[in-house]
């Protein structure tokens, strides 16, 4: 299963540094995080939680093996088994640049 | 001079003599240059011969604000030290906050010029506008803390602010950082030696009057909108407040760019050790800001009892216990990460030690990291450094960092930085910088613009002049593909304007990652009564930044030294995300010359000059 790393205040949300899922798409993971952490999480992860169809809020940032979604498929990027995913969100909740 | 902003008057100290004079700023100077590094640097250009050594008399130390430094927009705290450095042999412009630069305004002053040598120590004490030079030879060979302590109480005035010097900068170590307020640092590039140089241990400022605004009505309702962008903005509201800058750690690492053991690595494998996260849960206690700040990045830190018992020095008889501040994420990086350290304590006290000897800690860290790669394969040995010095040694660290300052044993070789240490010892392929300084903690080869910026800086390799990290990273203000190419020759060069126009204002750069430029030019019509336009800001950056070129040029920092060293162009990254990268500095400088309108060769044009009123 691919191996998750949160940073930042994500980890108290979620109760956890790291963690196995399974999922297929980085969609299934998010969902797959939702479950763990509750729905709160939806507004941190979505701009329009409703939305459909769900874009990724502006101040999430998920890399695929050290690789931003947002030069691979985005929401659908697909993830395999050995496949390390890193989720942060750059806001205190998250994590800052600077 | 026009209603506000600027407060119209310079103070001009000659130390040989003691004369101290008093002129007005000039009102051209002052619109087209903006303040702090603008203005500093136009004087170096008008009265200082490039070629001057950056120890002689003749080369001046300038303490500089900006028209909004002291007013009540927030993050006005800045002020800038320009001199000739004597790390790069560059002008050199080294920035600083905390209270100095708004006390300086508040005592009736823009810009403060320091010329000649003292015959012996002195301090500079400025009270409004009474101004006189004081001995400091009960004060030489103190630390930055002891001497502001002795200071404040000498005065009778506790709540002046200081800017000193410690025995790095009195020993003309080459990284001598300038401290105010103990813990804020103009740090790079040795304005802290030329300083020492001087025979000045301080400046100690207290002013009573106000910074005079044109449309106070004006300024009231522009810093309430700033402050209401920035109270929204992710990174400045939440992220900077709560983690500092040293969130980065771990954010860096997972995209492989995180510099390890002498940027032979790229990914840390105990990041996490010295990550934000650990440090706020195990040893934050407070954040902290600047003179009218509403991000307070700051971090208020304790050492642990372990820590405290494992690095006791021999210089600070107070030791100073728990109580510290920092790490910024640079200083974490190169005291920790780039010497393959992991212990948090270790990088906490090197990092207070760099503050009371007065050290830039980012050359310095990267200079152990040179020499302790050169330890490991066996160029140096254990009687020529005093100590075994393998990655990972927080003891190593923390022994080196005191030697350091004092220039005692290994201490004077690495007080010269890490280019003239790798050419001592016969390999000078260790030094990893640009023009003599130290690369920050970004590697050049996960992030193709940042080598851009590193190598075309006009100070050395620096990370504040084109924080191109902000798109390849954090995604603002869009995300760009840190690995490709297109696109990072410009977003390099709007990034250098930008960034020096910031600098110039008195503002701190780090609002950026809420503000835009159309955030802050109504708060300067509003100070000074000049209706800046965004254009107009970036132009002046673009003035600033092609009139620091020029005079490098002068002085004779050849276009060739916009370079890079062989190991991020040729060795690719070992291991990790970015394995295999190299940069691709040979694609890009091309494209940055011709978007700087400059000759193929890197050289700004008579026309471009003249267009920009240099000459």
């Amino acid at each position: 299963m691919p191996e998750v790393k949160l940073l930042g205040g994500l980890r108290s949300k979620v109760g956890a540094e790291s963690l196995k899922v399974d999922a297929d798409s980085v969609h299934e993971l998010l969902d797959e995080l939702v479950e763990r952490g509750g729905q709160a999480l939806t507004v941190l992860f979505y701009e329009d939680p409703l939305g459909d169809p769900l874009v990724p809020h502006r101040d999430l940032r998920i890399l695929v093996n050290g690789r931003s979604i947002a030069f691979l498929s985005g929401l659908d990027t697909p993830l395999e088994k050995k496949d390390k995913v890193t989720v942060h969100l750059t806001g205190a909740r998250g994590f800052p640049g600077g | 001079m026009t209603a506000g902003g600027w407060i119209g008057s310079v103070l001009r100290v000659d130390l040989s003599s003691g004369e101290i004079g008093r002129e007005p700023l000039h009102g051209d100077h002052a619109r087209d240059y903006v303040g702090g590094r603008g203005i500093a640097a136009r004087f170096m250009w008008d009265e200082v011969e490039p070629t001057v050594d950056p120890f002689a008399p003749e080369n001046p130390l300038i303490f500089a604000t900006g028209p909004l430094t002291g007013t009540n927009a927030s993050c006005g705290a800045r002020y800038m030290v320009v001199t000739k450095g004597p790390l790069t042999g560059c002008l050199t412009t080294s920035n600083s906050g905390g209270r100095w630069g708004p006390e300086l305004k508040f005592a009736g002053y823009d810009v403060l010029i320091l010329e000649g040598r003292a015959e012996k120590p002195v301090w500079l004490w400025i009270l409004d506008d009474r101004v006189e030079l004081r001995s400091a030879e009960h004060l030489w060979g103190k630390g930055v803390f002891e001497t502001e302590d002795i200071l404040r109480r000498e005065t009778g005035i506790p709540d002046c602010s200081i800017a000193s010097i410690g025995p790095g900068g009195e020993n003309r170590v080459l990284y001598a950082a300038i401290l105010n307020d103990k813990f804020r640092a103009a740090g790079r590039s040795g304005v802290g030696a030329v300083m020492g140089s001087k025979n000045l241990k301080a400046i100690c400022v207290r002013g009573t009057g106000a910074v005079p605004v044109a449309d106070p009505r004006a300024m009231m309702a522009a810093q309430w909108e700033q402050k209401e962008v920035l109270s929204k903005a992710p990174l400045t509201s939440e992220g900077l407040p709560a983690y500092g800058t040293l969130a980065l750690m771990n954010v860096i690492n997972e995209h492989g760019a995180l510099p390890t053991r002498n940027y032979q690595q790229a990914q840390f494998e105990h990041a996490e050790n010295i990550s934000g996260e650990e440090l706020a849960e195990t040893r934050l206690a407070a954040n902290k800001a600047c003179f009218a700040c509403t991000i307070a990045c700051g971090r208020v830190s304790r050492i642990s009892d372990e820590g405290v018992e494992r690095y006791t020095v021999r210089t600070s008889p107070r030791n100073w216990k728990h109580a510290t501040e920092g790490p910024e994420y640079e200083n974490a990086w190169s005291l920790g990460a780039d010497c393959g350290i992991d212990d948090l304590d270790a990088i906490l006290k090197a990092n207070l030690l760099c503050n009371d000897l007065g050290l830039d800690p980012i050359s310095l860290g990267a200079t152990i990291a040179a020499a302790m790669e050169l330890f490991e394969k066996g160029v140096l040995s254990e009687e020529q450094t005093g100590m075994p010095m393998p990655f990972g040694d927080g003891e190593a660290l923390v022994a080196l960092t005191e030697a350091t300052g004092f220039r005692r044993g290994f201490g004077d070789d690495l007080a010269e930085g890490s280019k003239r240490l790798g050419e001592k010892y016969g390999h000078p392929e260790v030094f990893m910088g640009v023009k003599g300084q130290e690369f920050p903690a970004y590697d050049p080869r996960a992030l193709q613009g940042m080598g851009l910026g590193y190598a075309t800086s006009n100070r050395g390799a620096c990370h504040l002049r084109a924080y191109t990290v902000s798109a390849e990273v954090v995604g603002e203000p869009e995300p760009m593909d840190p690995r490709a190419t297109d696109g990072k020759a410009q977003l390099t060069v709007d990034m250098q304007n930008i960034s020096t126009a910031v600098d110039a204002t008195g503002l701190c750069v780090f609002l950026t990652f809420g503000n835009t430029l159309s955030d802050l030019t109504p708060l300067l019509a509003a100070a000074t009564g000049i209706a800046y336009t965004d254009d107009d800001l970036v132009l002046a950056g673009e003035r600033i930044w092609n009139l620091e070129r020029e005079w490098n040029l002068r002085a004779g920092v050849d276009p060739g030294e916009d370079k890079l060293p062989r190991r991020m162009l040729e060795e690719p990254i070992p291991s990790g995300p970015a394995a295999g990268e190299v940069n691709k500095l040979a694609v890009m400088l091309p494209e940055y010359y011709r978007a700087r309108g400059w000759t193929d060769d890197g050289r700004p044009t008579r026309d471009k000059l003249a267009e920009l009123g240099i000459g």
